[in-house]
């Protein structure tokens, strides 16, 4: 059956309900989830971070002390619409609350344990007594379930930096236990920054068909989140045209992921060290974040809808199969047929690429196993945009208000500049073409021969 | 006169015990009396000639055995051997007239004339009767006990080609899935996208299956040929249903077989009747040491004018052969007789908990299949196709657990097959003449559904001669 049956039967055999979880599945139902930050300075002089579907935790000034409460936990969490799992996280969520303080403040960070187990929490990258970097066991000790610590010191230095668990690590991480750490320099930027966002890089062992990660896998993971999500429920960075952008990085996953965001040539401004030199500043379109490491990069807002992604092809995919037959070019008429009287629901997929697939698991009658999500998802204003994973996209527009971090919809693109079909005939134009053309006739590959030596 | 009186009555008995010789009919209740031993052990072979034609039922198959077999006409004649005998029994030896004619010297003669009747033929027809009814009786229990292991065996050999129907039937399905898994080796090698060691790996599992499929025919061909024999028709058109019966759910209570087997198993009626004419043949014996040769007669005897007539009587004196031999080797065959019932009553309940332990466990094997087994290969089926459609596995495993699931059903009809001939073999050890009925069929379209129904006339051409 042609794909276009397909969608025709799906259409007239699938129940409303299935066609409303595809279309959700699909990106058609789509709004900025991460709670709004205020989009003016704050009193010490810093504009908020903006966690991207996520949150920053409050404080309470205790004796000019800045007291945070973060509580270890098991929680709920959802990937996007079609992927639910019980992980570990940090007041409710994964990542846990954004913590925002100022170089030179004094902190008091209280930890509540209530994990079945005893943990810690690391202050990746910070200055700080070594009785107060968190590595159970070397400097302190764990914290039982039940209990509450209480870890206290001065901030010395500024930048983008994160905290997670130094106890039980291996499962503790995997579980989805990590937070953004933001200190604000002291003296103010070097540059006004109108929006400030903040996204943690994480990978996932959620297996096909189940609902808990798997913290024994090392390699081979199935989804590759910015903040715990997967496109199409990661949140759209919003900004208005002209304005100046941050974007803090960081990666707690188990693989670099070299981060490209279209339509700029961004500056890489930052990284684990703090803030850098204007002088250091470089000029990217792709800057690696390499395991544990954290980068902060700047742009000013160009309008319109420009994709923000890892490049690495299979961290912009949802759960796949990297071991199943490569169909490319393979005709399975007849055989398909074939197959079909005995598994009515098989479907010869692939022969000329997957771009058919998201169709087929959108309408809904290509069903997967419970709880997992298509590999390529969402859908824009031209068709399918066949992402998954660490994708999303950055949506700059004219005239937006300071705090607005509402998802603005689809870009209109202004008159003529959206690229267009000219013809539909293959043989268009006079285009210079070199090198063999692959064809019906195409030789098989070469036979090396094994004659051995002459003498 | 006072003699002659006499020997007029003698003479009328004599006419008398010749009459009643001559009023003995041979029996013919035998075939009868088999019918209804076997309609009591479960098997009905009063239904009249039919057709044979097309699909037979299991009835109808053990019917026509029966009615054609050409093993039944010998059983038939056998009976009435054993009819004859009793016939035989009965009748008497012809009376003795002797005559004789002397010359005296000085001119008269003396002739003698005289009527015997052997005394021991006499004496002896009850006892000789009472065997030869025995002997009947032992042939009408050895004919249904002939035409029950003929009924058994075509029953087994029904069960056998219709599960070897059923089972060729899922296997040409399991192993079309590694045919078509080469196919589409085939295709994925054309387009340079498998190496040629997974490529030798779906052709070796692609003639592997091809070998099943071969050896699942033979099966079919030989269950088909021995089927065939039983049934002695004189036409091939004939089939069996391609479905197994499925077992009923209420299995017997053990010990009510038991107690129904100790109490009217035909091995043990056909004991009892070796025994009661064992008893007729010493009856018999004890009589024949007396009477063998005894004669009773009458004579009569002229001598001139002189007129004589009068009884006669002659027999052996048991003075040193008393046949003790003979009661010796009786006494010995009935220890024997005992001796067999004995050990048949020991053996019988032990054989059938045996049997039917067997049976329970095979039940309980069909039943995790059935409950257990295949749900979880359909499950993974269905599983494995839902990764399919989601890029997490490919078709060769999709194909691989429809295979699976196919073989778990091969095997689910092997077991079936063989629990109907454990039935059969309790059937033979309890002298029952018939397996009980199952309760619904195993039904394997949904799973394995024929070829035919499904396919494209060119695929069908493709398998031609595969299977049928
Ligand atoms: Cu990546």
């Amino acid at each position: 059956m042609k794909r276009r049956d397909f969608l025709v039967a799906s259409g007239s055999v699938l129940p409303a309900l299935a066609i409303t979880r595809a279309m959700a599945n699909s990106g058609h139902v789509h709004t900025n989830q991460g709670e709004p930050t205020a989009g003016r300075r704050d009193p010490q002089g810093y504009m908020p971070v903006q966690t991207p579907n996520g949150w920053t935790l409050p404080h309470r000034m205790v004796d000019g002390v800045k007291e945070f409460h973060l509580v270890a936990e098991e929680i709920e969490h959802e990937f996007a619409p079609g992927s639910r799992a019980k992980c570990w996280g940090y007041n409710g969520t994964s990542p846990g609350p954004t913590l925002e303080a100022v170089e030179g403040d004094k902190v008091r960070i209280f930890v509540t344990n209530r994990l079945p187990e005893h943990t810690s929490i690391h202050w990746h990258g910070l200055i700080l007594p070594s009785g107060m970097d968190g590595v159970s066991g070397l400097t302190q000790p764990a914290i039982q379930p039940g209990d509450t610590f209480v870890y206290e010191f001065t901030l010395q230095q500024h930048g983008t930096h994160m905290y997670h668990p130094h106890a039980d690590e291996m499962v503790q991480l995997a579980m989805g236990m990590m937070g953004m750490f933001i200190i604000h320099p002291r003296d103010g930027e070097p540059e006004h920054i109108d929006r400030d966002y903040a996204i943690l890089l994480h990978n996932w062992a959620m297996h096909p068909g189940t609902s808990r990660p798997d913290p024994a896998v090392m390699v081979e993971f199935d989804l590759w989140t910015m903040n715990s999500k997967v496109f199409p429920a990661i949140d759209s960075l919003v900004a208005g045209s002209g304005e100046r952008v941050r974007i803090r990085l960081g990666n707690l996953s188990m693989w670099n992921h070299p981060i490209h965001l279209h339509g700029v040539q961004f500056l890489v401004t930052g990284s684990d060290g703090g803030r850098w030199p204007r002088e250091q500043w470089r000029s990217e379109v792709t800057e690696i974040i390499g395991v544990g490491q954290m980068r902060d990069i700047e742009f000013v807002g160009v309008p319109g809808d420009w994709a923000f992604h890892c490049h690495m092809a299979h961290h912009t995919m949802n759960p796949m199969g990297h071991e199943i037959p490569n169909t490319l070019g393979v005709n399975q008429d007849g055989v398909e047929e074939k197959i079909r009287t005995l598994l009515p629901r098989y479907m010869a997929m692939g022969e000329h690429g997957m771009g058919e697939h998201q169709d087929h698991t959108d309408s809904g009658h290509m069903t997967g196993p419970p709880n997992t999500l298509p590999m390529m998802m969402g859908e824009g204003q031209f068709g399918n945009i066949e992402m998954g994973g660490m994708f999303t996209v950055v949506k700059v527009r004219d005239g937006l208000a300071a705090g607005d971090f509402r998802d603005p919809g689809w870009y209109r693109h202004p008159e003529g500049e959206v690229a267009r079909r000219v013809s539909a005939d293959p043989d268009y134009g006079q285009p210079a073409r070199r090198g063999k053309l692959a064809g019906p006739n195409s030789s098989d590959l070469p036979v090396p021969k094994r004659q051995g030596h002459q003498h | 006169m006072k003699y002659s009186d006499c020997a007029r009555r003698i003479g009328l008995a004599l006419v008398l015990v010749s009459l009643a010789a001559c009023v003995s009919q041979p029996p013919d209740h035998g075939a009868e009396q088999a019918q209804a031993a076997l309609l009591a052990r479960g098997l009905d072979t009063s239904l009249q000639q039919d057709q044979f034609a097309g699909e037979l039922s299991r009835q109808q198959a053990v019917q026509a055995a029966v009615l054609n077999h050409p093993s039944v006409r010998a059983e038939y004649a056998r009976l009435n051997i054993a009819a004859a005998d009793v016939v035989r029994a009965s009748e008497l030896l012809n009376p003795r007239l002797s005559l004789s004619w002397l010359d005296v010297s000085g001119g008269s003669n003396e002739l003698t004339l005289g009527l015997a009747q052997s005394l021991a033929a006499v004496m002896l027809r009850p006892a000789r009767q009472r065997i030869a009814a025995a002997d009947y009786e032992l042939a009408t229990l050895a004919l249904a006990d002939n035409l029950q292991e003929l009924a058994l065996a075509t029953e087994s050999a029904w069960y056998a080609l219709v599960a070897a129907e059923q089972g060729l039937q899922v296997q040409a399905r399991a192993s079309d899935t590694a045919l078509w898994a080469d196919e589409l080796g085939s295709r994925f090698a054309a387009a340079g996208n498998m190496a040629p060691l997974q490529r030798a790996e779906l052709a070796r599992s692609a003639a592997e299956a091809r070998l099943e499929l071969l050896d699942a025919e033979r099966q079919r061909d030989q269950a088909r040929a021995r089927l065939e024999q039983q049934l002695a028709l004189h036409h091939e058109d004939w089939s069996v249903p391609t479905t197994l019966p499925l077992p009923a759910t209420d299995a017997p209570d053990p010990e009510q077989l038991v107690a129904q087997a100790l109490d009217a198993h035909p091995a043990l009626q056909t004991l009892a009747w070796e025994r009661r004419r064992l008893l007729s043949v010493g009856d018999n014996a004890r009589r024949e040491s007396w009477l063998d040769e005894a004669e009773v007669g009458v004579e009569h005897e002229r001598s001139g004018e002189e007129r004589a007539t009068g009884p006669e009587l002659a027999f052996r004196l048991p003075l040193w052969h008393r046949n003790a031999g003979t009661r010796l080797a009786l006494a010995a065959e009935l220890e024997l007789l005992e001796a067999r019932e004995a050990s048949l009553r020991g053996q019988l309940p032990r054989r059938l908990r045996l049997q039917l332990g067997e049976l329970s466990r095979l039940r309980e094997a069909l039943e995790v299949r059935e409950r257990l087994l295949l749900p979880a290969l359909a499950a993974e089926v269905e599983a494995r196709q839902d990764r399919v459609n989601f890029m997490l596995d490919g078709v060769f495993n999709l194909l691989g657990s429809k295979q699976s699931e196919l073989r778990a059903w091969r095997d689910h009809v092997a077991t079936l097959a063989e629990y109907w001939q454990q039935q059969v073999e309790l059937a033979d050890t309890a002298g029952r003449a018939a397996t009980p009925a199952g309760e619904g069929l195993l039904d394997v379209s949904a799973v394995a559904p024929p070829e035919s129904n499904s396919q494209a006339p060119e695929q069908q051409e493709q398998h031609h001669g595969r299977h049928h």
